[in-house]
């Protein structure tokens, strides 16, 4: 009987002994690697169970991804939390999971967080909050979404703001830094122009006084004078002249920026008329031909425009071939709007949503080569010399300053000894939002 | 649940657990969901929790020797004792941790 129940024993050992290394074989084969799924009968069912996932690809992705991916469950409970969330809070990854989301959102954020928490088990749900863990608080997008009924949890996206809201803090710093340099800048022009305007019109009166004496001196009875002091009073008075005319242009190059901005509906074609006029007598003895096509109506200030043209006709008169006859065409045409995007993206500052027009002056004078073409613009900027052609080296940086005045732009083209064009492009309306150049 | 209040836990030295998962397979969340509730029912200020999702880092299961998941492991007291699957049968689990609970 001992010895039945005995083998008995030994037996059931054996048995057991046997399904031990079963188990342990199963448990190696695996370790190692050879074995790809499980077949069990599950509730009366195959199934079978792979042990290389399928969702490697998903896994990897969220693991990686660079914003915080969280799943909870309806009560909060964090059942996954990939890496980027916990460092994104600074905790261990293996204390987040397992722990509530609602102790890592800070006290302001809570009841927010807690609306959109239920709005996201009825859908889904987005919201910005503030995280808070370790002391520290963290501005943060979420993104929540339910996962019912597949799945009774809630899959959380976290976005880390902290670097935008920093921007966003920069940008308002440099904003409000750039507001008050501009106000000091707009400051400190006017102030600029004033004195050119008080100086300009303060130095008017010493050169009237001197011409007024060298004029008296010359009247003096004769022989008074040699021949030589005669002549030094002669350029004495022709350099008072030119003193004067440029202490004017001086003084009209500040008034652009000081006059008020007094648009009105300028007929074009009348103002260049009355320029016409002004140079009758240039035009007769240039022998001069001018052909002047329609222009139109824009919104402008009348007195700059004249003053525009009146440099242009001017300059066109001036720089005319000697010994040839001048000739001059102002024509125009509405800019076309994809010419007008052309403009605004490479060369001047236009509102895109305005119509422009484009007044061309073209003549047959002594030109200039195309690489000063920017050039001319600049204030006392002369390429020729005095003796041949008189002028201050104002005059087109003053058309420049009236056409920015109106919100548009000028520019030149030109070849040595071939004449030279001039484009004036002018909004046909003064937009209240156009910006100021 | 309603027996929540009547047990209550005996002894007093500090428990130690690590429960292993495979990030957010069924098995896994569901482990992760009983063993907060039963630590937060039974355990609470007693236990040290840590949840480590063996994707994140698979040395370490090798470490810990670790074949399945999610697997549970008591690491204090000493002997250490394993658990394998979902944990849902916490009267098992809390018998296995070898932990007596008092009415």
């Amino acid at each position: 009987m001992d010895t039945a129940a005995a083998e008995d024993l030994v037996s059931k050992i054996e048995d057991l002994k046997l399904r031990l290394s079963e188990a342990q074989e199963a448990i190696d084969a695996i370790k190692n690697g050879s074995v790809d799924a499980f077949a069990i009968r599950k509730d009366g069912k195959p199934e079978v169970f792979t042990l290389q996932s399928l969702d490697y690809a998903y896994r990897v992705l969220i693991e990686k991804f660079s914003e915080g991916a969280l799943n909870l469950t309806l009560d909060g409970l964090i059942i996954y939390s990939n890496s980027y969330f916990s460092k994104l809070i600074d905790i261990p990854n293996e204390k987040v999971t397992g722990s509530y989301i609602f102790d890592y959102i800070s006290g302001e954020s809570r009841q927010q967080f807690r609306e959109h928490f239920d709005l996201a088990l009825r859908g889904c749900s987005k919201t910005e909050i503030t995280l808070c863990a370790n002391n520290k608080n963290i501005p943060v997008y979420v993104s929540l979404t339910n996962l019912q009924p597949q799945l009774a949890t809630v899959g959380m996206i976290v976005t880390d703001l902290s670097e935008k809201k920093q921007n966003e803090q920069l940008i308002i710093t440099y904003t409000e830094t750039l507001r008050k340099k501009n106000v000091e800048l707009e400051h400190l022009n006017k102030s600029l122009d004033q004195f050119a305007s008080i100086a300009s019109h303060d130095l008017q009166e010493p050169l009237r006084k001197i011409q007024t004496f060298t004029a008296l001196l010359k009247r003096q009875p004769d022989k008074t004078l040699s021949d030589s002091s005669v002549e030094l009073i002669d350029k004495i008075k022709r350099s008072s002249e030119r003193m004067s005319l440029l202490i004017n242009d001086v003084l009209n190059f500040s008034r652009i920026v000081n006059m008020e901005n007094m648009f009105v509906k300028t007929d074009l074609n009348q103002i260049l008329n009355n320029t016409l006029k002004d140079f009758d007598l240039l035009i007769l003895e240039k022998d001069a031909s001018v052909r002047v096509e329609n222009l139109p109506v824009v919104e402008a200030i009348p007195s700059q425009i004249n003053q525009l043209f009146y440099n242009l006709v001017g300059n066109a008169l001036k720089f005319s071939k000697i010994g040839k006859p001048a000739s001059l065409s102002i024509s125009s045409r509405i800019l076309p709007s994809e010419e007008t995007e052309n403009e605004s993206n490479f060369r001047f500052n236009l509102n895109k949503q305005l119509s422009y027009s484009e007044i061309c002056f073209k003549d047959n004078g002594i030109g200039f080569e195309q690489q000063f073409a920017e050039q001319i613009f600049s204030i006392f900027e002369r390429l020729n010399n005095q003796e041949q052609y008189s002028g201050t080296g104002i005059g087109l940086a003053l058309c420049q300053k009236i056409v920015q005045h109106h919100h548009g732009g000028i520019r030149a083209e030109g070849k040595e000894n071939d004449g030279a064009a001039f484009y004036v492009l002018l909004p046909l309306i003064q937009s209240t939002k156009a910006v100021a150049i | 649940m309603k027996n929540k209040s009547k047990l209550e836990c005996v002894g007093r030295g500090r428990i130690f657990l690590q429960l292993y998962i495979t990030g957010m397979s069924e098995n896994s969340v569901r482990a992760v969901q009983n063993i907060t509730l039963l630590c937060d029912q039974y355990l609470k200020d007693r236990v040290d929790l840590e949840i480590i999702d063996i994707y994140k880092n698979p040395s370490v299961a090798e470490e810990q020797m670790i074949v399945f998941s999610p697997s549970l492991i008591r690491q204090l007291p000493l002997p250490r004792k394993t658990f394998i699957g979902d944990l849902s049968d916490a009267k098992k689990v809390i018998l296995g941790l070898g932990i007596t609970l008092k009415e």
